[in-house]
């Protein structure tokens, strides 16, 4: 028998039940799809997890979870971790171990994290500014390239931060934003945070503020208290909730500027001594803040999160054996549903031979497909892995 | 069944009839080699088809013998053409052009050759069956078997397929060998055989 016609023939058979094949196709595809896709995705993942933690040399945050810590100084996500005071930032600087960048990472702007921190931190990712500027004044921001796409934000356009609470009048501030630059992708979550100076930060948690200045408002009465001392200003007092150039001069701080909060601080050490020294410091159950090497922090929480996935994997290789075993079921059912055509070809003339390569060709045919349609699949998870698992974990 | 002895010249035509169960298909299947009998030998030609072997003897049926089933055994993914088209797909030595216009004409003289691209769950029965005999003479076999080729023609179909039948067997020295119950039509054949006459194991079983 030709080999042209043994192909002809298939493929009219195949063609003559488009369901049933398609059918196949689909459950082989999925069968062989995700116990593979799920591996690349662990795989991809390990990696993501592990780049980032590896570029975090040290981090110094509050006592508590590290893994949380580390989370949220790596992926801003927004769990609720007791604050860093900004003295202990401050005498972590003066100590000199290494660069220190500050992290605030509590607010949002929509669903985009709203990152306070130093221009040091964008050094340290290796961000660049593809358009426009880098963050000057109070109230700019330069915001990740996916947020810019997504949102379809330029240079010039605001952002403004949302409140934790619609009724929290006195809590977290919306700030208009000033969109100074559009940083350059680098598929991390940065791509879709708002970095703002620290100071901004502390504006929206309500710890600085602008006015009018009442001085000059002629719509204000001025109160003096029943002892004479303060000077209170009436409730049409208006706040400023964006900063311009007109009214930076008009925002200042309250209170002492140590106890202003912090997330945690990036500590990029000078060399192995310092990095040494600041481990024994802050590796002494004394102290109020903790140190953590986020590589091993990702190691571990890799280590649970990896464990539940592959129990996943193992799922998905018992199903798909299943799959498998009802697919081959679906084969030979349709064989015996076709014996009769089968026994015509043979009653004509075709060799037993030429009949198993018409029945082996039609299932090759529809493996091939489906293994060709899987690994199409699993080339676009293992694209769409870092983004993904980006996504998922912030 | 015991058949001491039978013989089919080349261009000769044979009816066979009998009841029912009287075991003519099987019969037509031990000829063409698609059942083996238990002792004795068949002979096409010079072959013994009985000692081939079995991808041997499905080879030499597709270029030497015909067969038309009463089922019309159409593949039902495959258009008219392709059926008809059939013995080349599955190895036969003549080429393709060739057997598409033997095809071709054999449809045209049944009346089907528009339906050349039609699948056979389309047709009527008896476009069915001329489809088949279509299929069974594109070869020019040496031996037509044909087990009831007519029982769904109407009367001038019938008369226009057995025709043609008789005309390929004298034409290309074909042997025609035909079981059918249509005793009317049974006149054109050069010999009529009872089944029962033929099969000797029932009358060896009498006492």
């Amino acid at each position: 028998m030709r080999s042209s016609s043994i192909v002809y023939l298939s493929w009219k058979a195949l063609r003559y039940r488009p369901l049933r094949s398609l059918l196949l196709i689909g459950t082989i595809a999925l069968t062989l799809y995700f116990p593979r896709a799920l591996q690349e995705f662990i795989n991809r993942s390990e990696e993501v997890l592990s780049a980032r933690a590896r570029s975090t040399p040290l981090l110094i945050g509050p006592r508590g979870s590290s893994i949380d810590l580390t989370l949220n100084a790596l992926y801003f996500t927004s769990q609720e971790l007791p604050a860093l005071r900004y003295s202990s930032y401050e005498a972590l600087s003066q100590k000199n171990y290494g660069k220190t960048i500050p992290i605030y990472s509590r607010f949002l702007a929509g669903q985009s994290p709203l990152v306070g921190t130093s221009l040091a931190y964008f050094k340290l990712r290796g961000l660049t500014v593809s358009t426009g500027r880098t963050m000057t004044r109070l109230g700019d921001c330069v915001i990740g390239a996916n947020l810019a796409q997504n949102e379809n934000l330029q240079p010039g356009d605001t952002i403004t931060s949302s409140p934790e609470n619609i009724f929290d009048l006195a809590g977290v501030y919306p700030l208009r934003m000033r969109i100074t630059g559009i940083l350059a992708p680098n598929r991390t979550p940065d791509d879709d945070a708002i970095f703002v100076d620290l100071k901004s930060a502390w504006i929206i948690e309500g710890l600085a503020h602008g006015h009018e200045e009442l001085s000059r408002s002629e719509t204000l009465e001025l109160q003096r208290d029943s002892k004479g001392e303060f000077l209170r200003a009436n409730a049409s007092v208006i706040e400023f909730n964006e900063v311009t150039d007109t009214n930076v001069g008009d925002f200042h701080f309250h209170g002492d500027r140590g106890n202003y909060p912090l997330s945690s601080v990036i500590l990029v050490p000078h060399n192995q001594k310092q990095r040494a020294l600041a481990l024994a410091h802050y590796g002494d159950p004394v102290t109020a803040e903790q140190i953590v090497i986020p590589a091993v922090a990702v190691e571990q929480l890799a280590k649970t999160l990896f464990a539940t996935q592959r129990l996943a994997f193992t799922a998905f290789t018992l199903l798909g054996i299943a799959a498998l075993a009802l697919a081959l079921m679906v084969f030979l059912l349709s064989f015996r549903l076709r014996e009769r055509e089968m026994l015509t070809y043979s009653k004509i003339g075709a060799t037993g031979r030429a009949v198993a390569c018409l029945q082996g060709l039609e299932v090759l045919v529809i493996i091939a497909a489906a293994t060709i349609l899987a690994q199409a699949g699993i080339v676009l998870t293992r694209s769409a892995a870092q983004d993904i698992f980006t996504r998922l974990i912030s | 069944m015991l058949i001491p002895e039978f013989r089919c010249e080349a261009g000769q035509t044979i009816a066979l009839v009998g009841p029912s169960g009287c075991g003519k298909s099987t019969f037509l299947n031990l000829i063409a080699g698609i059942i083996r009998p238990s002792t004795g030998s068949i002979f096409i030609d010079e072959t013994d088809v009985t000692t081939l072997k079995r991808s041997a003897s499905a080879a030499f049926r597709l270029s030497r013998i015909g067969l038309i089933f009463q089922e019309f055994e159409l593949i039902e993914h495959l258009s008219v053409g392709d059926n008809i088209l059939l013995p080349y797909h599955l190895g036969t030595d003549t080429t393709r052009s060739v057997i598409e216009k033997r095809g071709r004409d054999l449809a045209s003289h049944l009346g089907i050759l528009p339906y050349w691209d039609t699948l056979p769950s389309a047709l009527s029965h008896g476009e069915r069956q001329r489809a088949a005999i279509a299929r069974a003479l594109s070869t020019r076999p040496r031996l037509l078997l044909a087990d009831e080729p007519t029982g769904n023609l109407d009367p001038e179909n019938k008369r226009k397929a057995l025709d043609l039948m008789h005309l390929t067997a004298k034409e290309h020295d074909q042997g025609l060998l035909v079981v059918t119950h249509d005793l009317e039509l049974i006149d054109s054949f050069d010999t009529i055989i009872h089944f029962e006459e033929l099969n000797q194991s029932g009358k060896q079983l009498m006492p």
